[in-house]
């Protein structure tokens, strides 16, 4: 199965961090991509990446409302940048894109 | 610990802005003892709203902020009688708002775990239907029993 991870991120770390993380597992479910992601809230960082599963990644999905911790992990990864709200509402096709994209390689 | 969601913070609102809501879902947290300072919670809400709206798609507000003015972590849902618009874009139009009232203490690492899971299961359609939808009995159940951890 077609593996994407990714970190979410945002100003106050108490919803939006944990919307789009669920968002996009969601989402990933959905089109049968397994779908990782870390959250750098304010409960810490939970559900951290291992270097197996950054590797293992066709992709790297970061927002960029703020500074992502430990950002050099994704040196050489396609990373995708997008901001939490918009991860929110386009979880979908964002997804359904790298999908599309990563299957024709 | 008081609980994270009485019945008297779950309110029915006809209101015409969202300053409006937020200034009566403030007032409401305060009557009900979340508040240390009102004064305090509110500019530490509408800070965080100057940041980027705090509008989560499916007709729902979710205004929060961690502050000091926040006593004991509660949650406040306003069911508007009439939609009102969440930000400059006219497609964000809210009919349902949450307001979380966090604190700044570092160790209650409990209460953002709590407020993480509701943030999760607002992602779950079935979940923001009873939120928008169901009695307040049915409200209070649903966060009371499944925002644990």
């Amino acid at each position: 199965m077609m593996k994407v991870v990714g970190v979410t991120a945002c100003p106050s770390g108490v919803a939006h961090t944990y919307m789009a993380a669920e968002a996009l597992q969601l989402a990933g479910q959905k089109y049968n991509v397994d779908v990782k992601i870390e959250t750098q809230g304010g409960a810490g960082i939970e559900n951290e990446l291992s270097r197996e599963d950054i590797d293992a990644a066709v992709c790297v999905i970061l927002s960029n409302d703020i500074l992502i911790q430990n950002e050099d992990r994704f040196k050489g990864k396609k990373v995708l940048r997008v901001g939490v709200s918009e991860i929110m509402k386009k979880s979908e096709a964002i997804i359904k894109k790298i999908k599309q994209t990563f299957d024709n390689e | 610990m008081k609980t994270l969601l009485n019945k008297a913070c779950i309110i029915d609102l006809n209101i015409k802005d969202k300053n409006e809501a937020i200034h009566q879902m403030v007032d409401v947290l305060e009557n009900e003892g979340y508040l240390i300072s009102k004064e305090s919670y509110l500019k530490d809400v509408l800070e965080r709203e100057a940041i980027f709206a705090t509008f989560i798609g499916h007709h729902i507000g979710l205004p929060h902020g961690r502050s000091d003015g926040v006593d004991s972590t509660g949650l406040c849902i306003a069911r508007l009688k009439n939609e009102i618009c969440w930000s400059n874009n006219e497609d964000e139009k809210v009919k349902t708002i949450i307001m979380i009232a966090v604190n700044n203490d570092n160790e209650n690492n409990v209460h953002l775990q709590i407020l993480a899971k509701l943030s999760r299961m607002l992602m779950h359609e079935q979940f923001r239907n009873l939120i928008q939808h169901g009695d307040k009995a049915s409200v209070l159940e649903l966060i009371n029993t499944t925002i644990i951890i």
